[in-house]
C-alpha cells in the first residue's frame, strides 16, 4: 500500500512536471548513445588495430618469404664458386635461379666489391664494373654486409642500369677471406610486388616504405602517397634485413566522424523522444490540472452539499432505492423521528412509514423506478420512535441517471404537522360551518355569476325539497327545472334581470319537490363580487309553504270578506236606494195628496201610493232572498248530476224555450257531477238560461250551448248564446249588480245574476263572462271541487 | 215668471208622475219633459238640441245611468256652449256620491229625493 502509494506519487511527480521528465529522457538517452558511440570507436579502433596487425604480419611474412628465396639464390651463387673464387657455370645456374624465382630481375656476382658478372647481362651492362665498396650509395650496406657476414639489402636505390631496386648482397668467404659478393637485383616493383601490398587494403589501407638513407641519414620514403600520416592511424613493422620500415596506414582519418552521423541521429533520437516524452506527459498533466480543478469543485460541492445536508431546515434522507434502507440523514431527521443516525440506518422507508400510506408512497416509488415519474412529493405520516405520528411532506428526487439502474434516491422531509393541524382545524371550522350551515332551516346555496349552475347547497334540500346537493350541482338547469311551471317564466326572467343589474333578489315562489308536491320558498340572493368581472351569488331558500297557506288562506279570506264587504256594501246601497226611492215616493204622494183638493186627483194619488207600496214589498221580498243567499253560511253540497239539472230547468223554462224557438246543445255528458246546493243550481241554470233566452238577438234562432271542462281545481260549466252581447267596457263591473239592467227590455229585473252570482260564491267559484255586441255572450261558472270543510275560510 | 224649462230624467214611473204633477201644481215651471233613462235623454238633447235650464238626473238607472249620461251630456253642452243646470236627484244618500258628482262642471247641486216644493221653489228661484 505505502509503495504503491509512493509509485503513484512518483509517476505523479513526473507526470506533473512535463519539461524536466522529457529533458530527463533526453540526456538519459543521448548518455547511452554517446556511450554506445564511445564503446562503437573503440570496437572499430580495435578490428582495424587487429586487421592491420594481420595484413602487417602477412607482408612482413611476404617479405621474409621473399628475403629467404633471395637468400638461397645467393646462397646458391656462392655455392657456384669454387675454392679457387672461380665462378663456375654462373650462366647455367643463373638462368636457372631466374628462371625459379620469378621475383628476381637479375644475379650478379661481385668479388672484392666490383661487379663482374651479371645475369641476364642483357639490360644490366651498365653496372658491370661498378665497384660498390667506393661507391658512397651502396659502401654503407657492403660494409653492413661484411661485418654481420649475413645477406644485407640496400636500396631501394637508384640502380646503374637504370630504374630503381633493391639489391641484396651476401657476402662470400673463401678461406675464411673475403672473396666478394653474391648479389640479387629486384626490380623494386618486382619487390612491391612480391610483398603482396598491393593486394591488401584497396580501401582502408596504405602502405609505405621508409628507409634511412645512406648519404643523407635521413628517413626517405618509397612507396607512392608520401603525405604525413603522422596524425593518422598507423603500425609499423622493421624489417631488419634492409633496414625497412614498413607501414600500415589507415586511410580513415578519425573514426570519430564514422561514428558522427549515429551521434547526430542518436541526439536526434533522443531529442525526439524526450519531446515526445513532454508531449505524452503535457496531456495527461493537463488533464491532470483539469482532474485537480475538478477534484476541487467536487471537493468545494461536497462540502457544499455537506452543509446543506447537515445544516438545511428539512431533513434529507439518503436512501438505497431497492431496499428502501436509509443510508444517511441529517440531525433534522433525527430529531424529527426520535432516532439516533445509528438507529435510522438500521432502518428502511417502509417501516417508519405510516401504513395508511405506504400504499402511496410504494406507488410513486415504482413509477419513480420505472422512469414513469422524474421525482415526486406526497404528504404522509412517519412513524416516530416514541410510536407518535408525524406529518411530513416527502420530495423524492432519484440520484441515478436516466439510463441507469435505480440505486439511490434522495428524500427531502418537511415537517408539516402544523400546517396539517392548522387544516384540520381548518376543516373542523368548515366542517362547523357547513353543520351550521346545515342546521339552517333553509336551503343555503352558492352560484356563479357566468353559468347558470349551482356550486354549492346545503343538506337541507333534501328535507326541504327532497333533492340531494348533488342533484343540484350535476345539472346546471337543475333550479329552473324545480321552479313550478306557472312561476318558472317570471322567476327566471326576474333573476336575470338581477343578475344584468346586481340587484338583490328576494322573491316568493313555488318549486316542484322529488315527491311531486309544490313548496313555497323564499328566495334571498345576495350578489358578492368576487373581482370587477365576476360576481356570485349566494341566497337562502325559505320553505314557507306553510305561511304561503296561511298567507293564500288569509288573502282568500281578506279577498272572501273584501267581497262579501262590497256585496254588504252594494247591499246597502241596494237597500238604502230601492227603499228610499219608495219611501221618497211615498212622501211625495202623501205630500201631492195633502195638496190636492180633487177627490178624483186624491183617488188616483191612493192608486198611485198602493202600487208603491206593493214595489215596496216586492223589493222587501228580493231583499229577502239575497239577505238568505247571504246568511246562508253553510249551505248543503251534494253531488249533483248536472244533466238532471238542466234537464229540469229546461222543463221550466219549456213554454219561452218553444215560443223562441231556442236551440240547446248540451254536450256534457250524463256522468257529470258537481259538488253544488240542488237550490243553488237549480236557480243558477234558470238564471242563465233564461238570461239568454230574454236577450236573445231578434235577428236569429237563439242558440245555447252548453258545455263542462276541467281546469285546475274547477270544473267549468260554459253557457254560450248568439243573444245581444253585453258592452263589457261599459257595463262589466255592474253586470252582477242588483237591479241593474243594461237593455230596455221589460223583462230585465236586474236581480237574476246578481243573486246567481251571490250564490255561486257563496260555494267558492266564480263567475267569467266574455261578451260582444251582436255577437253574443258566453258565461263560465267555476264550480269548486273543494270540500264541504274548505269552504268557510 | 213661467219661462224656465225642467226636464226629469229617471226611471221611476211613480217618481216621474208624482214629481211632475208637483211641478204642475207649482206653475214655477213653463216646460215638463221625462225621460225614462240616460240613454233616451241624450239621444233627445244631441238630436234637438233643446237644453232645458233645469234637468233632474237620477244616478241609479239602466241602460246608461246618471254618470255616464253626465259625462256625455258635459261635453255635449260644451259644444252647444248652452248652460243648463242639471240637479243630481237621488235616493242616494252616500257621501261618494255627492262627491263625485261635484267634479262635474255642468252638476249645480246635488238634492237627495223626494223632491219637494221647497227644493224645486229654491231650483227655480236660481238664475
Amino acid at each position: 500500500m505505502n509503495s504503491e502509494k509512493k509509485a503513484t506519487q512518483f509517476t505523479a511527480w513526473f507526470l506533473s512536471r512535463p519539461k524536466t521528465s522529457g529533458c530527463i529522457v533526453f540526456f538519459s538517452l543521448l548518455a547511452l548513445i554517446i556511450l554506445l558511440v564511445i564503446f562503437r570507436y573503440q570496437a572499430i579502433k580495435e578490428a582495424e588495430r587487429y586487421e592491420m596487425n594481420n595484413v602487417l604480419g602477412v607482408v612482413k611474412k611476404n617479405i621474409e618469404q621473399n628475403l629467404k628465396n633471395n637468400y638461397a639464390v645467393l646462397i646458391t651463387l656462392a655455392l657456384s664458386i669454387d675454392d679457387s673464387g672461380e665462378p663456375k657455370n654462373f650462366e647455367k645456374i643463373s638462368e636457372s635461379l631466374i628462371n625459379t624465382y620469378k621475383n628476381i630481375d637479375a644475379v650478379q656476382l661481385v668479388p672484392g666489391g666490383v661487379i663482374k658478372m651479371t645475369y641476364p647481362l642483357k639490360g644490366n651492362e651498365a653496372a658491370t664494373g661498378l665497384d660498390i665498396l667506393n661507391n658512397p650509395l651502396h659502401r654503407q650496406a657492403a660494409l653492413k654486409a661484411i661485418k654481420t657476414k649475413s645477406i644485407y639489402f640496400s636500396g631501394p636505390v637508384e640502380l646503374k642500369q637504370g630504374g630503381s631496386g633493391v639489391v641484396g648482397r651476401l657476402p662470400i668467404f673463401k678461406k675464411g677471406k673475403f672473396w666478394g659478393f653474391s648479389a640479387v637485383v629486384i626490380r623494386f616493383n618486382t619487390f612491391i610486388k612480391s610483398t603482396g601490398i598491393d593486394s591488401f587494403g584497396e580501401n582502408n589501407y596504405y602502405f609505405q616504405l621508409s628507409k634511412i638513407n645512406p648519404l643523407s641519414h635521413e628517413k626517405e620514403f618509397f612507396l607512392p602517397n608520401k603525405s604525413d600520416f603522422s596524425k593518422k592511424y598507423y603500425k609499423t613493422v622493421d624489417i631488419p634485413e634492409g633496414d625497412w620500415k614498413l607501414y600500415i596506414i589507415s586511410k580513415k582519418g578519425d573514426h570519430f566522424f564514422e561514428l558522427l552521423p549515429t551521434s547526430i541521429i542518436g541526439t536526434l533520437l533522443s531529442l525526439l523522444c524526450g519531446l515526445f516524452i513532454y508531449i505524452l506527459l503535457k496531456r495527461p498533466s493537463e488533464l491532470q490540472h483539469l482532474v485537480e480543478i475538478q477534484t476541487k469543485k467536487l471537493i468545494k460541492n461536497e462540502f457544499l452539499f455537506k452543509s446543506i445536508f447537515e445544516n438545511a431546515g428539512l431533513g434529507i434522507f439518503h436512501t438505497n432505492t431497492i431496499t428502501g434502507q436509509f443510508i444517511d440523514a441529517n440531525d433534522v431527521v433525527c430529531q424529527l423521528l426520535g432516532y439516533t443516525l445509528e438507529e435510522i440506518k438500521e432502518k428502511d422507508f417502509m417501516s417508519i412509514t405510516h401504513p395508511e400510506d405506504l400504499k402511496e408512497d410504494l406507488e410513486y416509488m415504482e413509477k419513480l423506478k420505472n422512469g414513469e415519474i422524474k421525482h415526486f412529493s406526497m404528504e404522509k405520516r412517519y412513524i416516530k420512535k416514541n410510536g407518535e405520528f408525524i406529518w411530513v411532506s416527502i420530495t423524492v428526487s432519484p440520484l441515478w441517471e436516466k439510463n441507469e439502474t435505480p440505486n439511490h434516491h434522495i428524500a427531502i422531509v418537511e415537517n408539516i404537522s402544523t400546517r396539517k393541524a392548522n387544516e384540520l382545524e381548518l376543516l373542523e371550522s368548515k366542517q362547523k360551518t357547513r353543520d351550521l350551515i346545515d342546521s339552517i332551516d333553509g336551503i343555503v346555496w352558492e352560484g356563479n355569476s357566468e353559468d347558470p349552475g349551482i356550486t354549492y347547497v346545503s343538506k337541507k334540500s333534501e328535507a326541504i325539497l327532497g333533492y340531494s346537493p348533488d342533484e343540484w350541482t350535476s345539472d346546471d338547469m337543475f333550479w329552473r327545472k324545480i321552479i313550478h311551471p306557472d312561476d318558472r317564466d317570471w322567476v327566471i326572467e326576474y333573476s336575470t334581470n338581477a343578475a344584468k343589474y346586481r340587484k338583490p333578489f328576494d322573491q316568493e315562489y313555488r318549486m316542484i319537490a322529488k315527491n311531486g308536491s309544490v313548496v313555497w320558498v323564499r328566495d334571498l340572493v345576495s350578489i358578492y363580487t368576487v373581482d370587477e368581472n365576476r360576481i356570485r351569488y349566494r341566497g337562502i331558500l325559505i320553505d314557507i309553504t306553510k305561511s304561503k297557506e296561511i298567507e293564500i288562506d288569509l288573502n282568500n279570506s281578506l279577498k272572501l270578506v273584501t267581497e262579501q264587504n262590497k256585496r254588504l256594501l252594494n247591499f246597502s246601497h241596494i237597500v238604502s236606494h230601492n227603499l228610499r226611492s219608495h219611501t221618497s215616493n211615498i212622501h211625495s204622494l202623501i205630500n201631492l195628496i195633502e195638496m190636492s183638493e180633487d177627490e178624483t186627483e186624491q183617488n188616483e194619488l191612493l192608486n198611485l201610493l198602493k202600487s208603491v207600496s206593493e214595489t215596496l214589498n216586492k223589493t222587501m221580498d228580493n231583499l229577502n232572498e239575497v239577505v238568505s243567499i247571504q246568511t246562508d253560511i253553510n249551505p248543503i253540497i251534494e253531488k249533483l248530476n248536472l244533466n238532471k239539472y238542466i234537464t229540469k230547468t229546461q222543463e221550466i223554462l219549456h213554454s219561452q224555450i218553444t215560443k223562441n224557438g231556442v236551440v240547446i246543445i248540451n254536450t256534457i255528458p250524463d256522468d257529470a257531477y258537481l259538488q253544488f246546493n240542488p237550490a243553488y243550481l237549480e236557480s243558477v241554470l234558470l238564471n242563465f238560461i233564461s238570461n239568454s233566452i230574454r236577450y236573445r238577438h231578434p235577428k236569429r234562432a237563439p242558440e245555447i250551448k252548453l258545455s263542462l271542462y276541467t281546469e285546475g281545481e274547477y270544473q267549468i260549466l260554459e253557457i254560450q248564446d248568439n243573444g245581444i252581447g253585453i258592452d263589457l267596457k261599459k257595463n262589466g263591473e255592474k253586470i252582477f249588480g242588483l237591479y241593474k239592467t243594461f237593455t230596455r227590455n221589460p223583462e230585465s229585473r236586474g236581480i237574476g245574476l246578481f243573486i246567481t252570482k251571490n250564490q255561486i260564491d257563496a260555494l267558492n267559484g266564480k263567475i267569467e263572462v266574455e261578451s260582444h255586441l251582436n255577437e253574443g255572450t258566453t258565461f263560465k261558472i267555476y264550480f269548486s271541487h273543494a270540500t264541504k270543510e274548505n269552504l268557510h275560510h | 215668471m213661467p219661462q224656465k224649462k225642467i226636464y226629469i230624467i229617471d226611471d221611476d214611473p211613480i217618481y216621474k208622475l208624482v214629481t211632475k204633477k208637483l211641478i204642475e201644481k207649482t206653475n214655477l215651471f213653463s216646460h215638463t219633459k221625462e225621460f225614462s233613462n240616460g240613454s233616451e235623454a241624450f239621444e233627445y238633447f244631441e238630436s234637438t238640441k233643446d237644453i232645458p235650464e233645469v234637468i233632474l238626473l237620477d244616478l241609479e238607472m239602466p241602460e246608461m245611468d246618471g254618470w255616464e249620461f253626465l259625462t256625455e251630456f258635459c261635453s255635449l253642452e260644451k259644444r252647444l256652449h248652452k248652460e243648463s243646470t242639471i240637479y243630481i236627484a237621488s235616493s242616494s244618500i252616500a257621501i261618494e256620491d255627492k262627491e263625485k258628482a261635484k267634479k262635474y262642471k255642468c252638476v249645480k247641486a246635488f238634492l237627495s229625493k223626494p223632491i219637494n216644493l221647497e227644493k224645486l221653489e229654491s231650483i227655480a228661484g236660481e238664475d
